[in-house]
Order: C-alpha cells, then structure tokens, then sequence
C-alpha cells in the first residue's frame, strides 16, 4: 500500500460502519462492509485475496506431502502400482474428470453472475456446481462401495477376494483383463483353476520334487501362503495413498458443497455480503478451482498409470 | 477520518506520537485502553482485538511453558542417578515425552509469533488490527483445543514416543496414547497456520501509508519470515502426523515396513517440518533482539538490510537441509553430503545477524538494561549453540554425536539459550506497552543473571557428557556419566529459580509497578507513539510514516545533552526529545 | 593426538579422525564465540551510557564489512564440510577382506552372528586390527547401534540393510548402545563389545564363544553350524534348488545363483540393480519387484516365511555359491547334491570343521538371554551395580 491510502481513506470513511445497503441490483456499484481494521473496500479485497492465496498454498503444501509419498513409493514399487492400479475403474474416473472440469466452468459463471448483480442467475450457477460436484462424490462413493465390496479398504486389503471379484466380472470379456491383474503373477484363469507353477506341467522334469498344491482360486504354489498375504500387503500400500488422497480431496468437496450451499441461502436472503460484495464468490470460487487442480493431477497418477 | 501527516523535515527528532497517544502527552494509565475497554469475561473470550488475542495466547503459553519446566524438571530429577531415582523406564520415557511435545508445539512455536507477535505487529505496521480478526480468535480456540488434547493425552495413558514420533514405533509398536495427542497437535498447527496466514496478510496489506518495506522494524521481517515457514511447512507435519494416526487406526501401511511402508520416509516428511519449525523458534527472538539491542544502543540495528534479508534467506534455505537429521540412516552417503553442506551454507544467514548486531553496538549510547542483558546472554548462547550445530552439520562428527546428550546440549542452547531468553528480553521490552506499567529494574537483571549462569551449568555438561557417548532418551545410564548429569541437574534448579523469579515480579507488577508512559525506553517505532496500553483502535489517528526504521538520534561525544529518562521516568515528552 | 581430559578411549581406525575434526571445531567455536562475546561486551562498555567517548558518524551499513564478515564462514564451512566428508566417506569405504558379521535388533536386544556360526546376545567380540563390516536390520522399530569409542553409529532399520565398517584399534570392553528410541527399554537395550587380541580372540572362537559372558547364557544343545552351513540347510528345507539348482547345467526354472553376489542385475523395467545384500533379501520377500530380463516372475514371495535372521543365513549361502573349476569347464556337475556340489567360498564344508581354520570352526553355542524380565539383570549388565529405582 502506498501514499495511495492516504487519499483514498476520505472514500474510505464514507462508506465506513454505516449499515445500510441500499439495494442497487442495475446500477452495478457495489458498497461491501467495510471492517474497522481496513482503510477502504480496495485494500480489504486485496487483503481477501492474498489471504485467499497464501491459505491455498498451505493446502498445496497440505496435498504436496501426499503426492509427495506416493511418487516415493511408485518409483520404489512400480511393479505393484501398474498392477494395483488397474482395479481402479477408469471409465468412472473420468466422468468424474469431466464432472469437475465442468463445474469449474459453472463456478466462473457463478462468479460472473455475482459480479454483475444477477442474483438468480448467481444461484443457479450454483446450484449446478452443486449438482456436479454431486455426481463426483456419487461417483466415487460407487467406487469406494466397489473397492470395500472387492475387499480392498484400509485395514484389509484382500488380494484373494479383490482377484476373484475380478474374475467375476470380467470373465469372458475380451481386453486387458484376459491376463488378470499382476502380469508378472499368475493371471486371474490361472489362480481360478489352480495355479500350477509358472505353467510348468507336472510331467516336466524339473518339476520333480516341487509338490502340487490343491486346485482352487489362492492356494499358491510351495505350500507358501504368504503369497496372497504378501501381495495384498503391497497392493495395500497404493490403496491406503489411494485412499488418503482421494478421501482428503472428497472432504474438500464436502466443504465446497457446504460453501456454496450456504452462498446461495445469502443470495436468497438478500445478505449484503451477495447483493453488495461479490468477493465471498470469489474466494469460494477459488477455492473450487483449487479442488479441482487436485484432481486433476490425481487422476492420472491413480488411474493412468502405465 | 483525517489522517495526521506528519513531516518532520529538518528535524533530528520528530514527533511521532503526539497526535497519538489518548492525550498528547500523558502521564498514567490512559483512562481508556485495550485493558480496561470492557470488564465481562465474554468481552475477553469473544475479544477479536489483537491485542487481547495477544494476552489470551500469553497466559496460556505461560502455563504451558510452566508444564513443559515441571516436566523437565522432573526429568532433571530422575537423571541425578545413573539406576533412576524415581521414575521407571516407562514413566520416564513418558515424561521426556511430555517436556519436549509441550515445549515445542505447545509452547515454543507459538509463544513469540501468537503473544508478542499479535500484540505488536499490527501497532508496529500502524494498522488498526490484523487483516482477519475473527480468524485470530479461532486460532486461540483451535489452540486450546489441540492443547488440551494433547495434555489430555500427555496425562492419561501418557505419550512415549518422543516428539519426534518416529515410525513405526509410533504408527504401530506404542500402545501408549499418540492418536489423541497427534490429534492435538495437528489442530495447534491449524492455528499455527490462521496465524501466518494472517501475519502475511496484514503485513503485505496493511502497513501504514509511508511505511515501505525497508521501513518495517525487524521484528516485522522476522514475523513475516517465521510465517511463510509456517504456511509452507506445517501442513506437511500436519498431514504427516495425520498419516501416523490413520495407520495407528486403520493399519494402512504407509510407514510401516509390515505393510510394505518405509518408516524412513515419515523422518524426511516430519523433518521437512520439523527442521524449518526450528527457525520458526528462533526468527521471531532474532527480530526481537534486533528491536531491543537498537533501542538499548540508541543506534540503528547495523546493516538493516542484510538483516532483513537474512531472515528471509534463513527462511527459503532452512527448506532444504532437513536431511541433516538422517546421517546415520540407510539415507545415501551422496544426499547425506548434499544435507550437510547446505547446512553449512544456511548457517551463514545467522552468522551474518550476530556479526552486525555486534556492530550496532560501536558508538552506540549503550544502557546496560535488564533487556540488554538478556540480549547478550542471547547472542552468546546462540552463537555457542548455532556453532555446535555445525558439528551436527558436518558428517563424520554427527555419525558420532548424533542422539546423545550433544544434541540435547545443541537444541537447548539454541532454544532456552536462544529462544526464551529472546523471548523474555521481549516480553519485558514490551510489557509496559501490554499491561502500561514498569516491572522492577533491578530483579529484572538479578534473574536475567541468575538465567544464564543457571542455563551454561544445566546444559554446558551436558555437551561433554554427548562427547563421551551418552546416549538421549536413557532412563538408566552408565555410572561414567553421573557427574555430568548432577552437575546439570544443579545447574537446573537454578534456572528454575531464575525462571520464578520474573514469574512473580511480572505478576507483582501488573499492580504494584510504576506507571510506564507510551515510551518508556525512548524507543522509536509506532508502537512506542500510542499510549501504554495503548486504545481498542491502536492509534487515534491513522500515521503517516515519513522516517526510516531505527531512526535514532545521532548521538555526539557527550550525550550528557540526549536527555533519555531512566526507565522509571514516567514519560518522554516530545519537547525533551527534541532538546 | 594427545590425551585431553574427558576424551573417551579412540579404539577404531575412524576414531582418531572425528576426534581431530572435533576438537578443530571446538577451537573454531572458543575463536567466534569469544570474538562475538569479546567485541561485544567490550564496545557495550566502552560505549556505555554516559561514557564520554567519540560518537561522531556512527555508521549503520557498510556493504565491504558485510561481506567481509559473509564470505571466511563460507569458506571456513565449506572447509569443514570436505574435511569431514573426507573422514565420512572411510565408514563406506569397505575392503574386501572385512570381516562380516551380522546384526539383528529387536524390542530390545541385539542379536549377532557370525559368519563362523557364533551366535551372541547383546556382545560382540571381534578381533583388534581386523576390519569389520556390520550388516544390519531389524525385527520391530528403528533401533541404532551405537558404540562411543568407535564413535561410530547407524540406525537399524526394519525392511532394509545398513551396514557399516570399522576397524577396531585397542584392544578393551566398550559400551554397546542402542542409540534410536525404541520403547520402554531402550535405555536398557545393549551391552558390550570386546575387541580382544588376536590370539585371544582365536581362543574364543574356537571354544565356540563359551566364555559365560552374556547374562543368563545357556548353552544349546544345537549349533555347530556355521552361518553358511545354516543357510544351505535352508535353502533345501525351502527347495529353492528346486528352481534354482546350483549345480545345474542347463536352463532351470529360476536363475542360477552361482556367482550372483556382487554383480549388476539388469531388470525388466528397465532398471539396473546390483545384487548386494539388500538385493538378495528383497528378491526373497518382493520378488515381484524385481522382474529380471528373460526371466518370467515365477519366484514365491518368502515373507511371512523366512524370518530376517533366517535371511541373512540363506544370504550368506548363496554368496558363498561361486562357480567351480568343474562347472565352468565340462559342465557335467549335475546329479550332485545341491548344498555340496559349489564349493562354497568359506572354507567351512558341510561335511564337518575339518582343516578349517579355528576363526571359522563352527560355534557350539548359541547364546540367549532370556527375553522377559530381565530388567535387573540387563541392568547389571550393561551399567554394573544394582537398580534403585522404580
Ligand atoms: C531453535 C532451534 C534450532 C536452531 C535455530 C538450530 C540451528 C541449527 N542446527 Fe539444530 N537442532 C535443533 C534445534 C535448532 N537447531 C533441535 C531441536 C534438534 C534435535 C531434534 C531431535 O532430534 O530431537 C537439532 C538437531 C540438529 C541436527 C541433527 C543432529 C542429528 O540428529 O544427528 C543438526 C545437524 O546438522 C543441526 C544443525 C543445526 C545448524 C547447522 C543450525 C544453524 O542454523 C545454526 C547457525 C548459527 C550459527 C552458526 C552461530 C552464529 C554464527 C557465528 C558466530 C559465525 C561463525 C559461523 C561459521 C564459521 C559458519 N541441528
Ligand atoms: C522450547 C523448548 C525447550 C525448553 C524451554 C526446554 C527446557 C528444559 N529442558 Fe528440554 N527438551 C526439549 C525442549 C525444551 N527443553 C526437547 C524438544 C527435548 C527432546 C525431547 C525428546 O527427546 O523427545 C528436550 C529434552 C530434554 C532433556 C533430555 C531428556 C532425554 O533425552 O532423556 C533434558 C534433560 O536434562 C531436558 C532438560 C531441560 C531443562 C532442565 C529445561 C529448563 O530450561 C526448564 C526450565 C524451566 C522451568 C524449570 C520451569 C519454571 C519453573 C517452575 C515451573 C517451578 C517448578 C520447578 C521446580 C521446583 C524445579 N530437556
Ligand atoms: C518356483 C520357482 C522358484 C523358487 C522355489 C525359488 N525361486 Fe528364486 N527365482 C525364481 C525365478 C523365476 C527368478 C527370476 C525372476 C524373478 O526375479 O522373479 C528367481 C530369482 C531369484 C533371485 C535373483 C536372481 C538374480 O539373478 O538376480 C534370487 C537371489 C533367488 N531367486 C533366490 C531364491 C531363494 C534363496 C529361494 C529359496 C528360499 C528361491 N529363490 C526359490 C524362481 C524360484
Ligand atoms: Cu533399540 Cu533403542
Ligand atoms: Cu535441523
């Protein structure tokens, strides 16, 4: 702030503390409250928004450490990442890529609709963003239902059960699923039918001495049961990033519905923080595109890997 | 509103108050202040004034600070013994847990920036309040909150995981009761991060008009510097101790090794925060150093500029040199010397500040003052405690000091040495502007003394009994080492008295203490130009600052002509200033 | 250099290093801190209030002084940083012939074997003189082994080797510490590291290590085995020569493991990955992890199976497996039995201590101290005296 305030604090005190708001919905001049700590409506917007920003960073930061761990890990363990990963539905990811990306665009709108007083206008741009982001946690409830149904929820990570799951519904359909989920393991066919041994046939030579084990879904070879123990502990670890990011990222959903639900309760009252200040909008607004960057980036780290 | 323009062309010494202060020139307690606005306790538990933020945070950090000393003392107590005089192991581990989470997420990185930070910072930008007042006040919610928390935790079940958590002994071996406490200190963060937030707003935003950048007082650097550490680093503690918490509960396996996780990661993500966290302990005592040494000299602090952008610097590199804490780990030899060298080079920033408070002090007007002393015992305990980090910085010392009693020697110098005694110098350089009367001069310096004796005899011992291989975080130890432990344990009582004793003089005070006057010290700076204590609003008028920082009189051979008062004088009029 | 007061005995070849860099650096620290405190005190008394002193132009910046108080600590650290990166380097810098011991911590105490098959509970006897390298991992938590006289230390973490070397100078009986906190016992989680001559080290080996050192020490009735011997044992009981035959000559259904240790692996992915220590104890627990080029991954997982300390025996195996004048020549080995047909690398045969040297001859005993309650007796053990407390 320069010298600047000095002459603008006579404006400034006009507006100062007097409550009432006259209602202007054409003129398109805006008369926000003025707190006693600010010079003039100029410096409290700016005050908004760099505090707008400066607490966006801390929630890069917040998320940082997550993408953080998971880049860690991916380069530790690219194996398990490709393979867990592919129990991830893609198609349901990116309806909800797109879900987001549009209500985005709606948030603007919504902005845009404040700032030009259009109070109808501003709800129902709103009300849309409320609507898709709706549909993203519609969407990922749906998948989070899958995961826990397939067995692969913090706490218990079911390789066998997930694998059959699998098998279940995808038997028969031609694509990427005709090799199952681990590439480098016994395909899903294979784990169903018994698995024998690296597709060696007992009437191998060098199968002498291995013993046989039982046919069925996760009796692996060598009488070593550790395997389906072992591999759902590490399918587990992309899980749990999984689920600690996208939950963090669907919690901050939440909080955005709550916003802009309550944005739209002002606008119906009339509250002079919609009809005379647009920047409450704004903050949310941005917030929302910060949500949606998330996103953004978390879908093709968890879904797209290759 | 007018707004008072003051241009003091030509004169040595402007008048920067007298428009200001209640009534021009004043002496008493101003009849209406800050204090005395409105009486029911809701006017103080629902108070957004900084001001009063400032007081809700110092009486509880108080009352931290005085938990985290019993516990300390209690440790001090067990260690008089090499087979433990009353602790067990378990009770032990229990309590050193305790001292070190209570003093440093409970007491330290809040005590400056919430007490003096949001006491002053808005009077030293000359601003009306902080950009966010109610923000402020949900930060000392969130911050009772996650204290309560955590003592809670800290008292039933108990914490023994020490504070830095590490995994997996916390995520998954502990069956002690770190979910609470972490839960605790996650929210603290959060009001960590309202502060910061805050600060930078107010700083970027809100400053007088005339007041540039390289106006601001020091302090304001230090705070602004301290804050974008906290807005960068402790969300990832935040997160990262949240992630302890979740595997505690749901067995996810992110730092467990069982699980497929790898518990040396949790060390890089919990040092990410906790290294710079040190710097958010001591940039806020460097900024109040910078403020007292000037005003005691009558001269302004040295190479203002290197000293600004030494905090800044300090604030940017200390993001790069948390692996420091990971010599002896499966950490590679190469990171390991990429660790080690930049903690060389961030130690250079600190160097820089010590040499020119040095400086500020050549042909100063020096007043030996109880916060002067304080601010020399600063700067020779931080200068021996910054140095023995460098033995921790370089790598063949550290693999074998690493996690003995070096390191606690090291931490302690720096952050009792450092830290609280900055931040006693500032409490008493500022309490007759918070509570408008003077403490007792003379006990001020008795326990300021008393301070640092006390402080080398705890923790100077400690240093050797490092050397020699005791290890931290021993209940029971070898009988080699008794002799340094009592020696430290002695030297404890004495600092514990040299610690109760501003504890009753500052509360004798608030009522039996001279009246202070706007400006006892005959400090420049705005907060010096609004009376003690100073109105709901800060300043009457909105000043207008024309000046540059630390713009003492200069001072000519005899400064029997520079009528600056003794402290207990009851005011400096701006007609004596200007003799 | 000299004896100063309070410096601990320096007993390994890294010892006398660090201290050099230590006690410069606290020469550096006396020289600043006085210089600070010095300068201060002594311009805050000249220039105290009321003194009558030349106060004219005081100076509140001056760029050239700013810098020449910036750049000497600058170079002053960077100094220090090479010179003590230079002594760093030396404790990975290991030699061929060190002498490889094996440690595992656990909730709290230290397991250590040798790869002579002696087996010890929170002792280490080692020779003086001869390099040593600590391979180490752990059972729970983060532990670290820490031995002051050494000074020397490096965590012992679970899921991963750390190792470190020294060579121990004088002969004595040293503090072994555990040096990360690890839960209630830490402070009692050690205990003492003998380095001994070499002749009388040679005595102890040979007896097995029967000397009753460890505290409630009992003899075991099993034992004998050297850690190589162990671990082929093993690598039968878990038939990895069903796959990987070391005697093999064509195509088996693993790779062969013959001359494995040591070289550079390169991996489907892409990745390049030498086969050390680590390597071969995470291709038994994450063999997925490592698909190798040409190879389908059809390799079990071992975890949950194979504990750490039973690792370290298969390991031990399998690096002493280098190829035979017979194998790499006619190729007509096969049919051999899988433990004896490689010559291991250890003198130690299979078939009995015969003609191996006495540091290799097979330890009798194997030494627990028992787990529980023992916090009087770890006590007496590692400090000496009774326990007051509690
Ligand atoms: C306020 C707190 C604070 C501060 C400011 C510092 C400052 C520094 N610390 Fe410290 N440190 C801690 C608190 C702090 N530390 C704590 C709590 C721990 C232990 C955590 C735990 O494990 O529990 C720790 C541990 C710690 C370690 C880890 C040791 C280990 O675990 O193995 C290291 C290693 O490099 C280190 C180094 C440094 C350095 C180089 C500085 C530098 O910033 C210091 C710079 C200052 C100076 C150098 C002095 C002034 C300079 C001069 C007078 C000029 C001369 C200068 C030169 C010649 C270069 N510290
Ligand atoms: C801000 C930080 C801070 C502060 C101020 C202190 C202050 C003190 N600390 Fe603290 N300390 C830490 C931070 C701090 N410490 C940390 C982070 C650890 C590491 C913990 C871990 O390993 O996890 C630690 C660990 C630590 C240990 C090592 C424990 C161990 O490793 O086994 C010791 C041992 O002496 C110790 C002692 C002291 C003492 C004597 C004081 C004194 O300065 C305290 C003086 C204050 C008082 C005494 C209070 C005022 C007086 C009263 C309340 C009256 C009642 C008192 C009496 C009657 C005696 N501390
Ligand atoms: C069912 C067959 C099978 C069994 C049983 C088996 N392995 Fe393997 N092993 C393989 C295959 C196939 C590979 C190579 C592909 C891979 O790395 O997964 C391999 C690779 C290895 C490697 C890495 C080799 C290299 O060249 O880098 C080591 C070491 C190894 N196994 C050790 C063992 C040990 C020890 C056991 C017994 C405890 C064992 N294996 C049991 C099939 C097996
Ligand atoms: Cu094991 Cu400490
Ligand atoms: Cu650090």
């Amino acid at each position: 702030m320069s010298l600047r305030a000095v002459t603008a604090a006579a404006s400034a005190a006009a507006t100062r503390g007097n409550g009432d708001h006259h209602a202007d919905d054409h003129g398109g001049v805006m008369t926000p409250t003025l707190y006693h700590q600010f010079e003039d409506v100029e410096q409290q917007n700016e005050s908004y928004l760099v505090g707008m920003w400066t607490f966006l960073v801390t929630e890069i930061m917040f998320f940082g450490a997550l993408f953080m761990a998971y880049s860690i890990y991916r380069t530790a363990y690219p194996a398990t990442f490709l393979d867990a990963h592919k129990f991830l539905s893609i198609p349901l990811g990116t309806v909800n890529t797109l879900a987001l990306l549009t209500s985005s665009f709606t948030m603007v709108m919504a902005v845009n609709a404040n700032q030009h007083k259009k109070k109808w206008s501003l709800i129902n741009w709103l009300g849309v963003t409320i609507l898709l982001s709706c549909v993203f946690l519609g969407i990922k409830g749906i998948e989070y239902t899958t995961k826990i149904h397939e067995g692969l929820y913090p706490g218990s990570f079911n390789y066998a059960r997930a694998n059959t799951m699998y098998l279940e519904h995808h038997d028969g359909k031609a694509g990427h699923e005709a090799k199952g989920i681990y590439p480098y393991f016994p395909s899903v066919q294979e784990l169903a039918t018994g698995y024998s041994l690296n597709r060696i046939t007992p009437e191998d030579p060098r199968a002498v001495g291995v013993e046989q084990t039982p046919a069925g879904p996760f009796t692996s070879y060598q009488g070593a049961p550790s395997d389906v123990e072992y591999w759902s502990k590490r399918a587990q670890l992309f899980f749990s990033i999984y689920f600690a990011m996208t939950g963090l990222h669907a919690v901050h959903i939440i909080i955005g519905i709550l916003m802009m639900g309550t944005l739209i309760l002002l606008a119906l009252k009339n509250h002079p923080y919609i009809t005379q200040d647009y920047m409450p909008t704004e903050m949310i607004g941005l917030y929302w595109h910060f949500v949606d960057i998330v996103w953004i980036f978390l879908f093709p780290l968890m879904y797209l890997i290759s | 509103m007018s707004v008072s323009a003051f241009d003091p062309t030509g004169e040595p010494w402007p008048d920067r108050g007298g428009g200001n202060a209640a009534e021009p020139v004043e002496v008493g307690i101003p009849r209406v202040n800050y204090l005395n606005a409105d009486h029911t306790i809701k006017s103080w538990l629902l108070t957004t004034d900084h001001k009063r933020i400032g007081i809700l945070y110092l009486i509880s950090i108080s009352v931290m600070f005085l938990l985290g000393g019993l516990s300390a003392a209690i440790v001090r107590l067990q260690l008089t013994a090499p087979s433990g005089l009353l602790l067990s192991a378990e009770a032990y581990n229990k309590m050193f847990s305790s001292h070190g989470i209570i003093m440093v997420f409970l007491f330290l990185v809040p005590s400056i920036p919430a007490t003096l930070g949001n006491f002053l910072l808005p009077l030293m930008v000359g601003a009306r309040d902080l950009a966010f007042p109610r923000l402020n006040l949900m930060s000392w919610y969130l911050f009772i909150a996650g204290g309560l928390l955590t003592l809670g935790a800290l008292t039933f079940g108990g914490v023994e995981t020490g504070w830095t958590f590490y995994t997996p002994y916390s995520s998954i071996y502990s069956n002690s009761n770190v979910a609470l406490a972490i839960v605790g200190i996650f929210l603290a963060g959060f009001s960590s991060i309202a502060t910061a937030v805050n600060f930078i707003v107010t700083i970027h935003k809100m400053r007088a008009p005339g007041l540039t950048w390289f106006r601001l007082p020091l302090f304001i650097w230090a705070m602004y510097a301290t804050s974008l550490i906290i807005i960068l680093g402790t969300p990832v503690v935040a997160i990262t101790l949240l992630l302890v918490v979740v595997e505690r509960v749901f067995h996810i396996g992110i730092f467990s090794p069982e699980l497929g996780g790898d518990p040396v990661l949790f060390q890089h993500m919990f040092w990410f925060y906790s290294h710079p966290a040190v710097y958010i302990m001591i940039l806020p005592s460097m900024g109040i150093i910078s403020e007292v040494i000037a005003a005691n000299s009558k001269k302004r602090v040295f190479g203002y500029t290197f000293v600004a952008f030494s905090s800044v610097a300090i604030a940017v590199f200390g993001f790069l040199v948390w692996g420091h804490h990971m010599f002896a780990t499966t950490q590679s030899m190469y990171a390991s010397m990429v660790f080690s060298v930049l903690s060389f080079l961030v130690a250079i920033p600190s160097a820089v500040k010590v040499f020119n408070w040095t400086a500020t002090v050549y042909k100063g007007s020096v007043e030996f003052s109880a916060t002067m002393i304080y601010a020399l015992g600063f700067l020779g305990l931080f200068t021996i405690g910054g140095l023995t980090g460098l033995y921790l910085a370089s790598l063949a010392t550290d693999i074998h000091l690493t996690a003995t009693y070096f390191i606690v020697a090291h931490f302690h110098y720096i952050m009792v040495g450092g830290a609280v005694t900055g931040y006693l110098a500032g409490l008493h350089f500022w309490w007759p502007k918070m509570t408008g009367r003077l403490y007792p001069e003379f006990w001020a310096k008795l326990s300021a003394i008393i301070l640092f004796v006390g402080f080398n005899l705890t923790f100077f011992p400690q240093f050797v009994a490092g050397y020699v291989g005791m290890p931290r975080r021993y209940a029971f130890y070898a009988p080699e080492y008794q002799i340094w432990q009592v020696l430290s344990s002695a030297g404890a009582s004495v600092l514990a008295v040299g610690m109760l004793i501003p504890v009753i003089y500052l509360l004798w005070s608030l009522k039996y203490g001279k009246i202070a006057g706007a400006n006892p010290w005959g400090a420049v700076g705005l907060e010096w130009t609004t009376s003690s204590p100073p109105p709901t609003t800060n300043f009457h008028e909105v000043p207008v600052v024309t000046w540059e920082a630390y713009e003492y009189h200069p001072i000519h051979d005899d400064d029997k002509d520079l009528t600056i008062p003794s402290p207990t004088a009851p005011e400096v009029t701006a007609e004596e200033r200007k003799a | 250099m000299g004896e100063l007061p309070f410096r601990p005995v320096a007993a390994s070849s890294y010892a006398e290093d660090v201290d050099r860099l230590f006690f410069v650096l606290v020469a550096l620290t006396v020289f600043f801190t006085s210089a600070v405190g010095i300068t201060v005190l002594a311009l805050a008394a000249r220039y105290r209030r009321g003194n009558k002193v030349d106060r004219s132009r005081p100076s509140s910046h001056n760029t050239l002084l700013e810098l020449s108080w910036t750049i000497p600590p600058i170079f002053l650290g960077l100094g220090v940083f090479f010179w003590s990166a230079k002594i760093y380097t030396q404790a990975y810098a290991v030699p061929e012939n060190a002498k490889e011991i094996f440690v595992v911590g656990k909730q709290w105490m230290w397991h250590i074997q040798h790869s002579n098959g002696i087996r010890e509970n929170n002792e280490l006897h080692i020779p003086v003189g001869e390099p040593v390298k600590l391979t180490m991992i752990s059972q729970d938590v983060i532990h670290a082994f820490y031995v002051p006289e050494f000074r020397l230390q490096r965590q012992v973490e679970p899921g991963q080797y750390s190792s470190f070397y020294f060579t121990p100078t004088k002969t004595g009986r040293y503090h072994l510490y555990c040096n990360m906190y690890c839960g209630t016992q830490h402070s009692l989680m050690g205990g003492w590291v003998y380095v001994m001559s070499k002749a009388d080290y040679q005595k102890w080996a040979a007896s097995g290590g029967s000397q009753p050192v460890a505290p409630g020490g009992t003899p075991s009735k099993t034992g004998g085995l050297t850690l190589t011997q162990r671990g082929a044992s093993l690598y039968e009981k878990f038939q990895c020569n069903s796959c990987h035959d070391p005697a093999a000559v064509q195509r088996g259904r693993g790779p062969s493991l013959v001359g494995l240790y040591g070289k550079t692996r390169q991996l489907a992915d892409g990745r390049k990955v030498k086969a050390d220590d680590g390597y071969l104890r995470n291709v038994l627990y994450y063999p997925a992890e490592y698909p190798l080029a040409g190879w389908a991954v059809g390799m079990p997982s071992y975890k949950g199976v194979l504990t750490e300390e039973e690792v370290l025996q298969i390991n031990a195996y399998v690096k002493s497996l280098k190829p035979t004048a017979q194998q790499s020549g006619a190729g007509t080995g096969g049919g051999a039995t899988a433990a004896a047909a490689p010559v291991p690398a250890t003198a130690a045969a299979p078939t009995g201590a015969a003609g191996a040297p006495a540091d290799t001859a097979g330890g009798n005993v194997e030494r627990n101290a028992p787990a529980a309650n023992t916090d009087n007796i770890q006590f007496r053990h590692m400090y000496g005296g009774e326990q007051q407390g509690q």
